[in-house]
């Protein structure tokens, strides 16, 4: 039996803009969770994702994420990043959520998520997890990002978890799940690690990863921000979730159209998701508030996506 | 222009191999990750389908009804009478060919295939004990089953779901550990194979009679008791076939002489060949009715592990002698653990 927290399928990180005028950006917020719901078996608050350049919007998005965690429905899972810049701030941030959690009194299922090779070595990092987890209630899941790595740009730095300390990562119990976003070889070795765990899952962090080969657990997807019945259709059919064979000969078309869908778009967005996905989205009126300022490449790609498909 | 043209070929190339590599490590990997997970309802699924009276009656639906036929085949070809149900012609009558001793085994990667779910209650009224190969055993069919079997994978190599890959490997790969369960539980036995595979060159093999195959005149390996060792080597290396047969004076067969017959008695006499084969002589050795097939010689050499078995008639005279060799060729197939 899956842990509730962590269900197989679609987990959509959503794609928002923190600003200084975070008001319509809530207004927005409630809309967009609204009308991914019935698609998502999840969903992922990311402010590394809405701020790639660290630091650049700390307050704005750590007040998104707390309106976030209000209007998010308690029948549907929630993670949510704690990553920060070193081991001390990422246990600030833990506990800080923590209260904020508990002061909304939210009921929901609820995980952490972190990445910790930004700020951490793979050395002594389970002995890391189990102190961090002991200050904790919520369980955490592990997120393997080497792109994220690389543009610290520190050469001496390992990119990636090393599988023999997933290994030892995976004997606590309350670490609930991985998510992988580098090449197959390395997602398949982390799985054969896991192995032991039966109720442990490894997701496709990359979208693209997934559209190949997708792992059986599911994947994080921004891309469901932009269509995510498409996104759920795939999702659940590579995840042999659902069969349908009466309706079999509609059902693949069906399939085929999603599933070329979603990859026109994200051959579109997949340069700069952080910037194009909110500003498509605020283009179909679906969140408002100021999207960031986009680069002409970037303005283009929002333009073959509006082309695409110019209404949600 | 030639080369850049036979570069792209070249890049194609090893793409391709690349993803072939890609998809057979993610389907060995499926295959793999089920091996941990292979636990007691497997045993007991086993045990259920070793004891009943009445037969397998496998079904599916897509891809997992191609599987469930190659299941059937196999279990039907090593000595378990199974059937395949379509789940469609069940709805329209073919219910009727299950009986309440029957055991159903369905086959369904998401555990809710619809035409699955449909035929459940009237399986259930039936009596029928229903076990479930799926990757969701929290599913309606893994729930409502008796027995559910996990085959899931942790990834596939093809998206959407458009062609199962890694998940129907694992299904067909545990039907086939099923299978060979059940061979070892039934001690399924060279005789049994043959019986049921008439056809193909292994059962032809196997279906010929003794008679047809077996050496005989003077291409027997044969001595008397009192025959040196010496001699009987002689004759040994001269007929090939490792072992002579030792015959009495009113030359009924009472013994053999083997390869190990020899190193045994090099160990227990220092001047072994001066000495009479009667000395070394394994008595009484196995024989093998003219009449029979090649499968059952190849069983009683299985059974003592032996090599040549002398041919007899019906007054126990001897007739030829066959070797492993002459019965499988070159090959090894052990059908018996």
């Amino acid at each position: 039996m899956n842990n509730p927290v962590t269900p197989r399928g679609l987990i959509c990180s959503l794609a928002l803009v923190p600003s200084s005028e975070n008001r319509s950006v809530y207004r927005s917020l409630e809309s967009l969770i609204a009308r991914l719901q019935p698609a998502v078996a999840g969903l992922f608050l990311d402010p590394m994702f809405w701020c790639p350049d660290a630091n650049c919007c700390g307050p704005a998005s750590s007040s998104l994420l707390e309106e976030a965690i209000a209007l998010a429905p308690p029948d549907l899972p929630l993670w949510i990043r704690i990553t920060g810049t070193s081991a001390e701030q990422t246990v600030h941030i833990c506990s800080q959520l923590e209260n904020v959690c508990r002061r909304l009194k939210y009921r929901g299922p609820l995980a952490w998520v972190d990445t910790p090779l930004f700020y951490h070595s793979n050395r002594g990092l389970p002995e890391y997890y189990q102190s961090l987890l002991r200050d904790t209630e919520f369980n955490l899941i592990v997120d393997n990002d080497p792109q994220l790595i690389r543009k610290i740009g520190d050469t001496t730095k390992r990119k990636n978890i090393r599988t023999a300390v997933l290994k030892k990562l995976v004997q606590e119990p309350r670490l609930i799940a991985l998510i992988h976003r580098g090449d197959l070889r390395r997602g398949i070795n982390y799985q054969k690690a896991v192995r032991g765990r039966s109720d442990f899952l490894v997701y496709d962090g990359g979208e693209s990863n997934f559209l190949k080969r997708p792992s059986a657990s599911g994947v994080i997807s921004v891309g469901a921000n932009l269509l995510p019945y498409d996104w759920r259709t795939i999702t659940l059919a590579s995840l042999n979730l659902e069969d349908d064979h009466l309706g079999q000969a509609a059902s693949f078309r069906h399939l085929w159209e999603s599933g070329q869908r979603v990859r026109t778009l994200q051959k579109h967005y997949k340069q700069s998701p952080a910037s194009i996905i909110p500003a498509v989205l605020a283009a179909w009126g679906l969140i408002s508030g100021k999207t960031k300022g986009l680069a002409p490449e970037e303005e283009r790609a929002k333009e073959r996506i509006l082309e695409h498909l110019p209404e949600p | 222009m030639v080369k850049p043209k036979k570069s792209n070929k070249r890049r194609g190339a090893v793409k391709t191999i690349r993803e072939a590599k890609d998809v057979l490590r993610i389907e060995a990997e499926g295959i793999y990750s089920l091996i941990d997970r292979v636990g007691e309802e497997f045993a007991e699924a086993v045990q259920w389908i070793y004891k009943t009276r009445g037969r397998v009656i496998v079904t599916g639906i897509g891809k997992s009804g191609i599987v469930g036929r190659k299941i059937v085949a196999t279990l039907n070809s090593t000595g378990t009478q199974s059937l395949f149900l379509h789940p469609v012609e069940a709805m329209h009558g073919d219910l009727g060919m299950v009986s309440p001793d029957d055991i159903v085994l369905i086959l369904s990667s998401s555990g809710e295939t619809d035409e699955l779910k449909m035929i459940l209650p009237t399986l259930k009224d039936l009596g029928t004990r229903i076990i479930c190969f799926t990757g969701n055993s929290d599913s309606t069919l893994g729930r409502n089953s008796d027995l559910t079997v996990y085959a899931g994978v942790e990834r596939e190599a093809c998206p959407f779901g458009l062609a199962p890959t890694a998940s129907t490997t694992a299904m067909l790969a545990l039907g086939d550990a099923l299978c060979v369960a059940l061979i070892n539980r039934r001690r399924f036995q060279p005789a049994d194979f043959h019986r049921c595979h008439p056809g193909g060159v292994l059962g032809e093999r196997l279906r010929a009679p003794i008679e047809m195959i077996m050496r005989t005149g003077s291409s027997i390996p044969r001595v008397r008791e009192e025959t040196l060792v010496s001699e009987a080597i002689k004759e040994m290396d001269e007929k090939t076939l490792g072992s002579t047969l030792v015959m009495d004076e009113s030359d009924r067969l009472v013994g053999i002489v083997t390869d190990g017959d020899l190193r045994r008695g090099l160990c227990r006499y220092e001047k072994l060949l001066e000495k009479p084969v009667k000395a070394i002589m394994t008595k009484n050795p196995k024989t093998v009715y003219f009449s029979g097939f090649v499968a059952d010689a190849l069983e009683i050499m299985e059974q003592h592990e032996i090599t040549v078995l002398p041919v007899t008639g019906p007054k126990g005279e001897l007739l030829g002698i066959i070797h492993l060799h002459d019965l499988l060729g070159k090959g090894h197939i052990k059908f018996t653990m």
